[in-house]
């Protein structure tokens, strides 16, 4: 009987000590200072959502190429694609020579020929950049693309898998790699689906026989207007500074200015503009700093995503890098189709120096309510014509032009209040300048441009 | 059922579960305990890298944000000055002085002799510092203090005395900055040594440098307004090649 009593004792002490271990384990902390024990410690700022780097990464058109035609998947598909994309698991990315073009034009039939799908992005980005989005195994190469072309295997190729390659155009890098999670059946279901649910494509034709694609006849646009809700400038404020004890406020003519030692917020008091500058990153940023070139985008994209600023579908369409800074721009869509805007209220730029970002732009409204009544619908000139009217241009020179699509313009009420617009028009890029076409009949022959 | 066998399987089951809790805990506290290792080990990365301090700088120095205005100088103030020729700029907030005679630099205690050369000459000159003395560019430059401390590098307080050929002082200009107030309170600086980890982290700094750090106050642009914020800043100075001598700040506070 004494040894079961030596076993009840045994078991209690186990089963306090249990009781000991999981309560120490559940409340260990280290000794360190806690953020709420600092007051000027200002909890997370939500403007709108979290968003994913893949859905403001899109592409700007898809287009499945013939013998002697080319048709462009519809915006209204373009979910469709990208959920399509979302499936893939890449691997084994390598660089290709190119010399097995012997003539120039071979690179060209390459990317456009017979029985290729080609999915155009607005900007050349880093393949690193499509890492960060979409499944990639292995390394990727050091690199950049802005198109991407997906073609049948061959067919002596008994696997059957579809062969994907990142191409840049402009210097016609190509990259080639293996596809999981998108198989022949499903290259023939979506090139057949172009074919027959697509609109037309023409080829612009340069001289250096590079070729850019507009619809022939787009489809026709609905005029939309939303209402225009502000966002307070408190969000913003709180934001991005992070001690509110050493924020100044001053009012200057046009506008409202935050500051601390080494950051300025400003705020338009007449356009819905805002402009964020860190002068710690943008004055001690030597050429010493090995400048994080590839991950420019992601970084500012986390950027915005920190403070939850994606606010409307705002795209990536431009990248630039310099040797000190890199400058990248999310516009607006609305429908897949790029918003345009003379005031840049519809885009968000965003300039980093090293690892941290220097500058931050972007309007301080979003769309609100889209307004019940029915815009009408408008239908915007041909393809041709829209080229005649480009190449009538003085001292036209192709090389230069680097764009011709279909988007709308915001449009704001003289006191940039209430109502935003959205109005379709043509939009080509000439020696780096947007440009909007003006129905001759419309406006009787007046040309805007925009910058 | 039996209580004596329950009671047996019991035991083996509560002590491997101890065992278990034990081991979870040994392994949360020793990643902490990493943790903790790879903070201090800023020490030995600048020993390391062979970076020395020239000037053992003082840890544990404490200081807050501040905010201050700028100064407009007043007639009474410049009239109080001798053997200059004052004039008055940007509506006072600055002024430009030539001595009528000039003066040589001294030959020996140069610091202390230019800041008593300052305090005798200038508007409020005892609470200037000296910060730099540059032979070649023709410049002394001398930085406004509070609470000790100078505000670095700042377009809107300073005191700049030009020379001649000869290295005599000629003319000066000054700028002042009034209404110094406590915007938080003060507390302990980042450690010198980890101000100047995170520069060598940054490539700012190379292996076998020498450093001097002074703590002042700096902001990293002027705003368009008379008054403005200031944070504590490590002033890191690093000798280059050549003599020459390459300036970083780096937040004192986070």
């Amino acid at each position: 009987m004494r040894y079961e009593n030596i076993k009840t004792v045994v078991l209690s002490c186990l089963i306090l000590i249990s009781l000991i271990l999981t309560w120490t384990l559940w409340t260990y902390t280290p000794t360190y200072d806690k953020m709420e024990n600092n007051p000027s410690y200002v909890d997370d700022v939500k403007i709108g959502k979290t968003k994913m780097l893949e859905d403001h990464i899109q592409p700007s058109l898809i287009l499945a190429h013939f013998a002697s035609t080319h048709k462009g998947l519809l915006n209204k598909d373009m979910d469709t694609w990208t959920n399509e994309m979302k499936k893939w698991s890449i691997s084994d990315v390598v660089r290709i020579s190119n010399t097995s073009f012997e003539r120039p034009e071979d690179f060209y039939d390459f990317v456009h020929g017979n029985q290729t799908m080609e999915i155009l992005y607005p900007t050349e980005m880093s393949l690193s950049t499509f890492q960060s989005m979409y499944e990639v195994k292995g390394t990727m190469p050091s690199g950049t693309f802005d198109r991407i072309i997906l073609k049948p295997g061959q067919a002596d190729n008994v696997s059957q898998s579809v062969r994907i390659y990142f191409v840049n155009y402009e210097t016609e890098e190509i990259y080639e790699a293996n596809i999981k999670g998108f198989n022949e059946a499903a290259w023939e279901k979506h090139y057949k689906d172009i074919q027959s649910n697509g609109q037309d494509y023409i080829a612009f034709k340069r001289e250096d026989k590079s070729v850019l694609f507009l619809p022939e006849q787009p489809t026709p646009l609905q005029q939309k207007s939303y209402k225009q809700e502000m966002i307070s400038s408190d969000k913003f404020r709180n934001a991005l500074f992070d001690n509110m004890k050493i924020v100044e406020e001053n009012e200057l003519s046009g506008q409202t200015v935050y500051n601390d030692s080494k950051r300025m917020l400003e705020l338009s008091k007449t356009k819905p503009l805002m402009a964020y500058t860190n002068y710690e990153d943008a004055t001690q940023s030597d050429q010493s700093v090995v400048t994080d070139k590839e991950g420019a985008i992601k970084r500012s994209f986390d950027f915005v995503n920190a403070h939850a600023g994606w606010t409307d579908p705002y795209y990536l369409t431009e990248w630039n890098s310099d040797a000190s800074y890199q400058s990248v721009t999310f516009q607006l869509h609305e429908d897949y189709y790029p918003v345009f805007n003379d005031d840049d209220l519809s885009k968000v730029t965003l300039k980093s120096s090293g690892q941290n970002i220097s500058e931050y732009k972007r309007p301080t409204f979003q769309l609100g309510k889209l307004s019940d009544e029915y815009g009408k619908k408008i239908k915007l000139p041909s393809g041709k014509a829209v080229i005649k009217e480009i190449e009538g241009k003085e001292n036209f020179d192709d090389s230069k032009l680097k764009n011709i699509i279909v988007g709308y313009e915001l449009q704001t009420e003289k006191d940039f209040t209430n109502v935003i617009t959205l109005k379709p028009y043509w939009f080509y890029k000439y020696d780096g300048i947007w440009y909007k076409i003006v129905d001759k009949a419309e406006q009787g022959g007046d040309k805007d441009g925009l910058e | 059922m039996d209580w004596n066998k329950t009671k047996t399987i019991f035991i083996v089951i509560f002590f491997i579960l101890d065992l278990f809790l034990a081991r979870q805990f040994m392994v949360k506290r020793e990643a902490n305990q990493l943790e903790m290792i790879s903070e201090r080990t800023g020490e030995e990365l600048l020993q390391e890298a062979n970076i020395t301090f020239k000037e053992s700088p003082s840890s544990n120095q404490k200081a807050g944000y501040i905010k201050a205005y700028v100064h407009t100088f007043t007639e009474k103030e410049t009239s109080s000055l001798k053997d200059q020729k004052i004039e008055v700029q940007e509506d006072g907030k600055e002024i430009h002085g030539e001595f009528t005679k000039p003066t040589s630099l001294p030959t020996s205690d140069e610091k202390n002799k230019l800041e008593d050369f300052v305090k005798k000459n200038m508007i409020n000159g005892d609470q200037y510092k000296l910060v730099q003395v540059d032979k070649e560019g023709g410049q002394i430059t001398f930085a406004q203090l509070y609470s000790q401390k100078p505000v670095y590098d700042n377009t809107k307080t300073f005191i700049t005395i030009q020379l001649n050929e000869k290295n005599e002082m000629v003319s000066y200009k000054q700028r002042m900055l009034e209404q110094f107030e406590q915007r938080t309170e003060a507390e302990t600086v980042k450690t010198p040594v980890n101000a100047v980890t995170e520069l060598y982290d940054s490539n700012k700094v190379n292996q076998g440098s020498k450093v001097r750090m002074d703590l002042g106050y700096y902001a990293y642009f002027p705003p368009a307004t008379d008054s403005q914020i200031l944070a504590p800043t490590w002033r890191v100075t690093v000798d280059k090649d050549k003599g020459e001598v390459e300036v970083y700040y780096v937040t004192a506070l986070d």
